[in-house]
Order: C-alpha cells, then structure tokens, then sequence
C-alpha cells in the first residue's frame, strides 16, 4: 500500500455509467502500442458489437459489451460498456510470477513489461485473477502482451520552453493534464477515464457516488480487490453482474511471498540437519559394526570392496523388437520436438491464453514427481544408512538423471521464447517460485550428474577422475548452494551461512577412508529437492481462484513435496518390478519390500498432511460433493487409501504383485494429484472478459514429443543398464523376486 | 436532431465514409488473399485521397464550425480534446497507409492489411465517438439558433471546397 514515503501512484477510474462504447480508447491503444488492426464482424450472441471477443496480442484494451436486464429502463433492458484492460495491481501477480522480472511493477504504479526478458513461460497468464497477459500464439516468437498503461507515453519529459519562452507553471499542467496521458484517456470523449493520483482518483471516486447515490452501486471496484489496483471503476450495477470476479482484499502474491521467503534459510537449515542426521547415523552404524571390525579388521574396505562389487551390466542384446518399438517412438518424439518449432507454439500447440499450460506442464510435474525416487533413495542410504536399499541406489540415481534431463527438454519445447533462458542468471526475482524451480532443478541435475559420474569414471577405469571428484564433491556441493541461496536472497549474509554449512558437512564428510560415501552429495540432492519440489507447489499459490478449493491451499509446497516422496519411492517399486519381471533379473525381495514401506509411511504422512490441512480449513466436508467431488474421491480412495492398505502390512507388500499393485496406485494416485492441480481441477475463465474460454486437448505433437521423451527415458534406462554395472548382483542368501 | 441541422449532415457524412471504409476493407482483403494489380493499388490510393480531402473537410467544419461554440462550456473540455485527438490519430494513419501504398511491393501485403484495418478501427471509433457522446452533448447545450447558423456556414464550407469528381467516384 502508499505510504508517505513511496512516491506518487499513477491511477486511471473508470466511470462505466459514462462509457459510450465508442472504442476510441481501443483503438487509441493500438496506435500508440502500434498493434495490428483486427477485421470487426458482429459477432451477435452475449457479444453484440464488442470486437473482438476477447484480449489478445493486438488488442490490450477492450470495450465490452453488456446488456442487463432492467425492468426500470425504457426497453427493459440497459446497455453497459466496459473498458478491459490490465488493473496494474499494487502487487501484481504478474510481476511475481515473472521468473526473468520481464514484467515488474514500478514504484509509481504500472506494471510495466519488457519483451526482451520474456522467456515465453506464460505463468504470467495463469497468475493474473483478471487473466489479462495474452500470448502472441500465431508468432514464432511469442511473448507476452499487456497494457503498460502507456508509462513510456506520460513520462515523456515536458518541454521546458515553447516558442522560445519558459513554460508557466499552468502551461507545465496542461501538458500534464492534456498530454502526458495514457492514450486511452486521451481518447475517451465521454469523461469516462480519468488519469491522476491513486488517492485522488479514488476521492474522485467517492465524490460521485456521494453526489449521485442512484446512479452507482456504492463499491470502487479496486480500491480494496486483490490488494488495490490502479485501474479502478464505477458502476451503476454490481461488478459481478458486469463479469467482474469477486476477490478478497488478500494480495494473490501474499502467499507465494510467504513460501518463497523461507527458501534460503530452509537450504540452510536442511543443509545442517541432514548433516547432523547423517553424522547421527553414520555413528550409530559404526558403532554397531564395531565388534565385527575388531574380528575383521579390514571390514570397512571389504565392505566397500563389495559395494561396488554389488553392480553388474545387464547381459544380452538391446535391439529387441520392444527397444525397436522405444526407437520408433522416440522418432514421433524427435518429429514433434522439431514440429514445435517450425509451427510455433500457438501451431504446433492447441495452447491458448485459456489454456497458457498443458500437457507438457503436467507432464514436467508427473515426472519431477516420480524421480524423486532419486533423491530420496540417496538420502535413504547415504543419510540414513539404510544400506539394504544400496543395490537400487543407481539405477535410482540413473533414472532421476534422465527424468530431468527430458524435463529439461520439454521446458525447451514449451517456452516460448527459450533462447532468453539466459535471462534467468542476470535478473533476480526472489519473489518467483518459476524462478527458484528453474535454478534449483538446474543445480539438482548437475547434482545428479555428480551422483552418477563415478559409476562411469568405475566402468572405464578412470581412477584419477575418480580421485578428483572424491575430492571436489564436497566444494561443489557448498558452491551451489551458496550460489542457489544467494541467487533466492541476493543476501550475502545467506549465502555465506550456505557456505559455512555446507563447507562444514563436506568436511565432516570429506574422503577418509577407502570407501568414500557421497554423502554430501546426497545431503545437496535432498535439499535442493525439498526446494524444488515444494517450489512446484508454489507456483499454484498464485492461483487461488483458479485452482478447485480439493487441490488449493496454501500449504501447497508441503503437500507437494511429500507426494513426491510416496511418487518417487513407489517408482522405484515399480522400476523393480520391471527388472525383475521385465528382465527376468533376480531381485532381493527385501528391497522391494523396504521400498514399499517407505511409499507406505510416506503416502501415510502426505494423506494425513493434506486431508488434516483440508479438515482445518473446513473445506473437508464438501470437498466429496460438487463438480470435484468423484475426481477427488478417486484421487484419494484409489490413489491414497486402497494403495495405504495394500502396502501396510508387511506380508502383503512382500508379495511382488502387491507391492507392485500399491506402488501402481500409490504413483498414479499422485499422478492424478499433479493432472488435476493443472488441468481438471483448474477453472480458468479465459482471457479477459471470460465470454468464451475455449476448452483444451493436446495436438499431436504435444503428445509425440510427450510419448517420445518417455519412449526415450526407457530406451536410455534399458541401454544404460546394459552397457554399465547399473542393476544390483543377485545375493544367494537372500529370497528373490523373479528369475 | 432536424434533418437539416449540423449534426444530421455529420451524421450523413459519417454514414458515406463508413462505405468508402468498407469498400476500402474489401479490396485490402482482396489484395491480402491475391497479389496486388495495379488497378488495386489505384483503388486503394482513390479511397486514402477521398478521406485525405472530404475527411479533411469534414474535420475543418468540425474544428472551424462547431468546436469553436462548445470550446467556452466547460462540459466540452474533455470531449473536445478527446475529439482533436482522435483527428491527430486518423491523420497519421492514414499517413502511414498511404506510404505503404505508395511503397507497396508483395511482400507488404500483411502490413497493408493491418494499416488498413487499424485506419478502419479509428474512422468508426470517432464516428462513434461525435455521434455518441458529441452531439448529443452539443445539441441540448446550444441553441437551436445556433445549431442553424452552424449548419449555413458547414454548408458554405462544403460548397467552397467540394470534392473533385475523380475524388467521388
């Protein structure tokens, strides 16, 4: 809010009951942002003369028009004009979403936009309550498109002169006053628009409803919606009735902020007691090793030796008709990928500023979720020392490091404007959960590369290289999250405890013995996955009208982060299963088993989270009826407790087809969590004014490239394991699933 | 609004521009779908000449005749700016339209297009605008003597610069 220290808040009011619908103001706007023409048609039905229907890339300011039905008016109904247009919220969401600061809200007033900084991401369309950005679908560079409310037009500086004399004070106003206008207001010729001070504005406001009560409903529409906007309204009938959304006073970023702010001390803290963790359980299992170790005083190197002794490659051909199959698919994938860019986004996509993200988000969702598998298994056995799960440890590792990667390729394919990537390492946007997902994703894969280099320097015999990353593991790791906290806080003070903590636990942790354990290694993947994983939560914290109240809260970080943990770990049962089924591998059953308890107690803690949040919100009770109710049922009856009672008792989950059936259900229970947050439980209104929000079903090619990049992540698993030691050694002592 | 008073001979005068606007639509639409001929081009340049002298003519007995009596009300301050605005607005475009006409190669022929629609958009947003919010306004703040004598002098205006017959056809 102003304050007497921020400087003057520019404002536009908008009295409606003085529009005339000439569309001056609209056009006034095409010309001055030298936007395209649109060919007019009437467009007859709820639309009558507006044109065109909607907002889009060449038309930021919109008249549109209302017939409303009114006994007391001549033909008992009365016309209603109404200027669209962007409300330049004093905390917009926009500009909060905005990972790269393209678009930004100066200090007097406007959210301003700069094309040059714009990735394409569109996270700025889904933020918006008013849905104003559009995209620019038919261009092959689309950017984003709003109103400015024509900044660079009223700072224009005012001649000092005229004529060759000084300007007096009054000329100075009139230039002010006539000139340095948003061209809208320029163009209103019904003293429908007004341009000043927000204060005075908004006492402009309440002068005219004062002084003719019957003409206006008594609300400023804006003064208090979603914060405070400086576009305001008068109306002579409730907002609502106009197609305005009712919005609280709450400012859509205040919970995002929240999240967001928490990032650099959380790195830090989970920094610190993941160390401690591992520090407490490495102890305790070298205590209990202790009498062993004084019986066999070499232990600790055998058992190293038989670590890595554990792996082998996975014998036979890769060329089988199913791998065939994989490469046929990946083709589709490659086609699409290139399809994507010739057509463009708006034509290789059915994209639009309805539907801004689609199956290629849920897609990155889905996967980032269920390769979590890889970071919670690191930090399983390197943090809490369950060295049973030891023998899943890389394929794990492996599988998360593809997933990424193609994550990766997807984000490339569904930015609209990839080649500003680079963008996201000058700008600063602390507040951008988009941000901190795309840096925190970034580190995690060059963490997981780190992970899985060593099985490679191991296969080719690189003990130097081997040597070196033993060595430089420990201050990388403190690198990045030093860079990743500063990047979050731009606060030295953070960055520098990042530095301290991890610099500490990579010492604690540094090679001492032959069998060197990436401990901090998994101590960086486990952080920086709490992150990014519950920062995917966030990026809906700015959709609370969007979202269905089953899906939205504002603890969604959290719920996020911990289904990614039932996801990742039933993937992992799921992957076993394939190994020893699909390859006819042996495979401890012990593992598997382990496996499925953690998904157990992690679905466990997540169900309890969100149901328990939904409970004190109140919105448990209803949360079962209306038009989400069966989809959220399903969600949480076959995807949370029938795979609760499959995997709880250990004799069940110990069976191989009922680990797997609960893991199945576990995993796609949470894949329909991930579906519905983005798309069935999401009721976008469409561009503004929301008369005609189109619906959404993926082209082909965002299919192709979907299919393509899964086909590819098998067939790269299938090679992986064939050509290096990924799959675990079949043990003899043990009960085996399979082969 | 009498038939022979200002407001229903601008009202006219905007009704025979809204043709010329809409012929000028077919031909650009024309011209984007098929290449350019020259006869299209001429078609074109015809239209952008007719508004360049009856436009020009329309907005003098706007400026020279009606707003100089509203100018002393405080009401028309506004509108009137707004009004002399939206004439600065068409004049330019219609500036840029002609130099790509003037210009015109093949490869032009979207730019032509969406010159074309926005110096269309502009011409009925202010006819619009006069028909909806000016003369109305004007109409019940003079009177009607005034609206008489401002309706001989339009026509004085109108009979010493009409239009050529080229310009017409």
């Amino acid at each position: 809010m102003t304050t007497a220290e921020t400087p003057r808040v520019v404002s536009t009011l908008i009295d409606i009951t003085n529009c005339i619908g000439c569309r001056a103001c609209q056009v006034a706007c095409k010309q001055w942002n030298e936007k395209d023409g649109q060919q007019t048609d009437f467009l007859g039905g709820d639309f009558g003369i507006q044109n065109p229907a909607a907002l889009n890339a060449d038309t930021l300011t919109l008249i549109s028009f209302h017939e409303l039905m009114d006994p007391s008016a001549p033909a008992g109904f009365r016309s209603a004009f109404v200027m669209r247009r962007c409300m330049h919220c004093i905390e917009p969401a926009c500009a909060a979403a905005c990972p790269t600061t393209a678009l930004e809200r100066r200090d007097d007033g406007p959210t301003v936009f700069d094309p040059s900084q714009c990735i394409g991401c569109r996270y700025c369309v889904w933020a918006c309550p008013w849905d104003v950005p559009t995209a620019d679908w038919d261009s092959l560079t689309p950017k984003i498109n709003k109103c400015t409310h024509c900044s660079d037009r009223y700072e224009q500086p005012a001649p000092a002169s005229r004529n060759g004399e000084r300007l007096s004070s009054l000329e100075y106003q009139t230039f002010l006053d006539t000139i340095a206008q948003p061209a809208c207001v320029k163009a209103c010729p019904a003293d429908a628009l007004r341009f000043g001070d927000r204060e005075e504005m908004l006492a402009e406001a309440r002068r005219r409803i004062a002084a003719r009560p019957e003409r206006y409903v008594d609300h400023i529409y804006g003064e208090k919606e979603a914060g405070g906007t400086t576009v305001m309204y008068l109306s002579a009938v409730p907002f609502e009735k106009l197609g305005f959304p009712t919005l609280g006073p709450e400012p859509v970023p205040v919970h995002a902020s929240k999240a967001l702010r928490l990032v650099p001390p959380a790195v830090v803290a989970l920094g610190a007691l993941l160390g401690l963790v591992a520090a407490f359980f490495k102890r305790r299992t070298q205590v209990a090793a202790a009498p062993e170790s004084a019986a066999h005083p070499h232990a600790g190197e055998v058992h190293g030796k038989l670590a890595h002794d554990e792996f082998e490659r996975l014998p036979g051909t890769l060329w089988t008709p199913f791998n065939f199959l994989l490469l046929a698919l990946m083709v589709v994938g490659v086609v699409s990928f290139a399809a994507r860019f010739v057509l463009g986004l708006g034509g290789g996509t059915n994209l639009s500023d309805t539907w801004p993200w689609g199956l290629w988000i849920v897609f990155d969702l889905v996967w980032i979720a269920t390769a979590a598998g890889a970071f919670a298994t690191a930090a399983l056995i390197y943090v809490f020392q369950r060295k049973d799960l030891y023998g899943l440890g890389r394929a794990a590792v492996f599988i998360g490091l593809l997933s990424y990667t193609f994550v990766t390729v997807t984000l490339v394919a569904d930015l609209g404007r990839p080649w500003n990537a680079y963008q996201l390492a000058l700008q600063a946007p602390e507040h951008s959960a988009m941000f901190e997902v795309s840096w925190c994703v970034g580190l995690y894969v060059t963490v997981l590369l780190f992970e899985f280099v060593p099985v490679l320097f191991e296969h080719w015999g690189w003990t130097r290289a081997m040597a070196l990353w033993r060595r430089c593991s420990g201050a990388y790791v403190a690198c990045i999250a030093s860079l990743f906290v500063y990047m979050l806080s731009r606060s030295l003070g953070y960055a520098a405890a990042a530095a301290v903590v991890f610099g500490i636990v990579s010492w604690v942790f540094r090679t001492r013995y032959r069998h060197f354990e990436p401990v901090v290694l998994a101590i960086a993947a486990g952080t920086l996955s709490t992150m990014h994983q519950s920062s995917l939560g966030s990026l809906f914290l700015l959709m609370p009208g969007k979202v269905a109240p089953q899906w939205w809260s504002p603890t969604m970080p959290i719920s996020f982060f911990l289904s990614s943990i039932a996801a990742g770990t039933a993937t992992l049962v799921l992957v076993g299963t394939f190994i020893s089924s699909g390859w006819k591998r042996p495979l401890r059953r012990s593992r598997v088993a382990s496996m499925g308890q953690i998904t157990f107690w992690s679905l466990l803690v997540y169900l309890a989270f969100r149901l328990g949040d939904m409970a004190v919100r109140g919105q448990l009770a209803s949360a079962f009826s209306g038009r989400f109710g069966a989809l959220f049922a399903l969600e949480i009856g076959l995807g949370g407790v029938l795979p609760l009672v499959l995997l709880g008792r250990e004799a069940w989950r110990s069976r191989l087809w009922i680990a797997c059936t609960g893991a199945l259900l576990a995993a796609g229970g949470i894949v329909l969590h991930r579906v519905n947050v983005v798309y069935l439980a999401m009721e976008p209104r469409g561009p503004m004014p929301w008369i005609a929000p189109s619906t959404y079903t993926p082209s082909w090619a965002e299919w192709g490239l979907s299919i393509g990049l899964i086909a590819a992540t098998i067939f790269l698993f299938g090679a992986g394991a064939r050509y290096l030691p990924l799959l675990p050694k079949p043990d003899p002592r043990e009960a085996t699933l399979g082969g | 609004l009498v038939d022979d008073d200002l407001f229903a001979v601008l009202t006219r005068e905007h009704a025979r521009f809204e043709e010329r606007l809409k012929a000028l639509l077919e031909i650009v639409e024309a011209v984007r779908r098929t290449e350019a001929s020259r006869a299209d081009l001429d078609a074109i340049a015809r239209a952008l000449d007719f508004f360049a002298t009856e436009g020009a003519r329309h907005e003098e007995i706007e400026e020279g005749t009606l707003f100089p009596r509203l100018r002393p009300l405080r009401q028309f301050k506004q509108v009137l700016s707004a009004l002399e605005f939206q004439h600065g607005m068409n004049r330019s475009e219609g500036a840029q339209l002609r130099a790509c006409v003037d210009r015109f190669v093949p490869a032009r022929g979207v730019e032509l297009q969406r010159l074309a629609r926005r110096f269309v958009e502009m011409h009925r947003a202010h006819a619009m605008s006069e028909e909806r919010a000016l003369f109305p306004l004007a109409a019940s703040a003079l009177a009607p003597e005034a609206i008489l004598e401002m309706s001989r002098e339009a026509r004085a205006r109108m009979s010493r610069a009409a239009p050529a017959p080229e310009a017409q056809s």
